[in-house]
């Protein structure tokens, strides 16, 4: 046992940058693929087919690739039409539309489950439709999405795994080094497993706990 | 009698002495294969307080609704002062705001946004539509809250607060945007009687201070006593019409005495 | 072009072989992971709990590099198709143990009593009473999932089995026509997942009819 955490002393610093690295990349992700999420989100809501339907396309195809192909879309598929990306820009940009493509179905779930009457009350108080969305609309539709969103951001934070097969220097990369080097497989990959889990094993009950209190027919305390 | 000294305006045909504030022109409203209305012409003036009854599938929700254009009429014309709106050509987005704008609409489910305050309920559309300041907004709406009975409730959300409390929040909302015409859409049905009285009771103060009101309305008081005037719609069609007191208590037409018996036995 | 789909349809049969093999694996062992889940007794409970948090906690490509260098290494053999089967098998057990609890929750009350007054017996009451309805409630978002596994198989190539992803990795780097490659690569994924929806779609509604009736 000693002799295991004097390994883990030895690699708990490299796998620690790893792991930073890991964090940044999805947090990036996260912030502009919501954001574009949310757009496309209000393009597939809306009632222009012109608008309706590239967007359609942008979501189905972001969910129906898988995210390794993704990555290596953005990180091997560019170069060939002379755009290279560093591993690090490839990976934020693979996570970001693969988010964008799932939380827009999420937001719009979010939309869709705001009452009629809420859009009614804010037309006849003579809101605009922008002003109508700000104020009205998606701070509830947020709020209904908002455990997804959180549910989705630790899947993410799972599949930043995946930019091992990019060669971004995160989490497995790291391991997967330290194994090939010195053939200990085994511990190094707890070790890594438990950096994952002590992430996303408390924020999965959070939002287990979130999703509870947010049920429906729970209104805000003041 | 000398016949030249009846006064000349009982001389029929009556013409209408105020220039009318609000003229239905033969509105219809098809939803698919439904026909909810059929040429429903109505007039009011300025300051007229109109109840509207009728079985429920009448079609009188549909018409407040056309009113402010939340249904948009199938066919017919709307005019509201000066703004004349013709179902046959489509609305500017501007026209459509301007006309929201001078309506104020109380729903039966009052739908307050839960997830703003009291007094942020009442100064959104302050700050949004009418472009006040935050500052300038909140001390209106609370103004609006105390008239209402309910300023102490500024701080809480709407779910803290009974379903009575609720409406009249929503009375206090409509009103912030200063609307010339008010529309109420059952605004007891959803409330136990004793806290529908409290509602009625601001509408009755409402209708005092010369308030144009339309009111889809189940309450046969409510009618009677404080609305001029009462329609009473069935089948998409307004049936008979007229001052509240000859409509309540001696209707013209057999329908309209059976439905009112039948409303007031149960 | 028709060489570069030629040569990712090669790695189809790799692609749906991990995909059923896994999810087989996830539907059956679901089932005791959800008995210890649902367990009376407390620390079982929480073991069940523990197991389905912790599989769920992990990215897979550590889990397939767990089984495949860190057990396979040093214990045992294992060919990259049975290391992928079964971290991937272990995942799915925890997400359909989630989904048979989920099920169990939406059948009414009332079946379970009226199974008691009908005298059946424990095993009938499971196999004649609960079985059929808990399958036909899981099935929509056991559906879902699978096509979710289907696209997550594709972390078998880090491993060395040879399927889409693995075929157009190894395609890209030879034609250097990198776009090209993947987009096919993703359709191809997007192809394959139209038939499981339509097979879910179609055995819920054939279920649906045989068991209300």
């Amino acid at each position: 046992m000693n002799a295991l955490l004097t390994l883990w002393a030895q690699w708990f610093p490299e796998l620690w940058k790893g792991f930073v690295l890991s964090l940044q990349v999805t947090a990036i992700s996260l912030l502009l693929g919501i954001a574009l999420g949310l757009l496309l989100a209000l393009g597939v809501g809306a009632r222009g087919k012109a608008i309706r339907y590239p967007a359609l396309i942008i979501v189905e195809l972001g969910r129906g690739a898988p995210a390794l192909i993704l990555l290596q879309y953005f990180y091997f598929g560019l170069p060939s039409v002379n755009l290279t990306l560093t591993s690090f820009w490839a990976a934020v940009l693979a996570l970001a539309y693969c988010t964008a493509a799932y939380t827009s179905e999420i937001i719009r779930g979010g939309i869709e489950a705001v009452a009629r009457g809420q859009h009614e009350a804010a037309d006849v108080i003579g809101l605009n439709r922008v002003d109508a969305l700000r104020y009205v609309i998606l701070p509830q539709a947020l709020r209904v999405a908002l455990p997804s969103l959180l549910g989705f951001s630790i899947m993410m934070f799972q599949a930043s795994s995946l930019c091992f097969t990019i060669a971004l220097p995160e989490i497995v990369s790291r391991a997967s080094a330290i194994g090939s080097s010195t053939f200990q497989y085994m511990p190094v990959l707890v070790l890594a497993g438990l950096m994952y889990a002590a992430v996303c094993a408390p924020a999965s009950l959070g939002v287990a706990a979130l999703e509870r209190r947010l049920a429906p027919g729970v209104q805000p305390a003041c | 009698m000398n016949p030249m000294s009846i006064p000349l305006r009982q001389v029929p045909p009556v013409p209408a002495v105020k220039p009318a504030f609000l003229r239905l022109e033969s509105l219809y409203k098809q939803f698919g294969k439904y026909e909810v209305l059929h040429d429903v012409n109505f007039e009011m003036s300025k300051g007229e307080v109109v109840a509207i009854i009728g079985p429920s599938g009448s079609g009188k929700s549909t018409l407040l609704r056309c009113i402010n254009q939340l249904e948009p009429p199938t066919r017919g014309r709307i005019r509201l002062d000066e703004l004349d709106i013709d179902a046959a050509t489509p609305m500017a987005r501007a026209d459509l705001l301007k006309l929201r704008r001078r309506i104020g609409m109380v729903f039966q489910s009052f739908n307050l946004f839960p997830h703003l305050t009291v007094l942020r309920n009442v100064s959104l559309a302050q700050v949004r539509t009418l472009g006040r300041s935050e500052r300038e907004a909140d001390a209106r709406s609370m103004q609006l809250l105390e008239r209402v009975g309910l300023a102490d409730k500024a701080g809480h959300y709407p779910a803290r607060c009974s379903g009575g409390q609720q409406q009249r929040i929503a009375i206090a909302r409509a009103l912030a945007l200063e609307p010339q015409l008010m529309l109420f859409d059952e605004p007891t049905s959803a409330l136990d009687p004793e806290l529908g009285l409290e509602v009625l009771a601001v509408m009755k103060e409402l209708a005092g201070e010369g308030m144009s009101m339309i009111v889809v309305t189940h309450e046969m008081h409510f009618a009677e006593t404080v609305s001029d005037r009462v329609v009473v719609m069935a089948e998409g069609r307004i049936i008979e019409q007229g001052p509240s007191a000859q409509v309540m208590r001696q209707p013209r037409h057999e329908r309209v005495s059976k439905f009112l018996q039948a409303v007031r036995n149960r | 072009m028709n060489d570069i789909l030629m040569m990712l349809l090669a790695g189809v049969p790799w692609t749906v072989g991990v995909t059923v093999c896994a999810f087989a694996v996830g539907v059956v062992l679901g089932f005791p992971l959800c008995a210890l889940r649902m367990s009376q007794v407390p620390s079982l409970r929480v073991l069940g709990a523990a197991l389905v948090l912790t599989l769920r906690s992990i990215p897979p490509i550590v889990w397939l590099f767990f089984i495949f260098f860190g057990i396979g290494g040093g214990y045992v053999t294992l060919s990259p198709f049975v290391a992928a089967v079964v971290g991937l098998g272990l995942i799915t057990a925890a997400q359909m143990a989630e989904v048979y609890r989920g099920a169990f929750a939406a059948i009414p009350d009332g079946q379970y009593e009226a199974a008691h007054v009908l005298n059946l017996s424990a095993p009938q009451r499971f196999f004649d009473v609960v079985l059929p309805q808990l399958v036909r409630i899981s099935i929509p978002t056991a559906a879902t999932y699978a096509i979710g596994l289907l696209k997550d198989s594709a972390v078998a190539s880090t491993l060395g089995v040879a399927d889409i992803s693995f075929q157009a990795y190894q395609v890209s780097q030879q034609t250097f026509q990198g776009l090209g490659v993947y987009s096919a690569a993703a359709l191809v994924y997007l192809v394959l997942s139209v038939p499981v929806a339509l097979a879910s779609r179609w055995l819920s509604s054939t279920l649906q009819r045989r068991i209300s009736l």
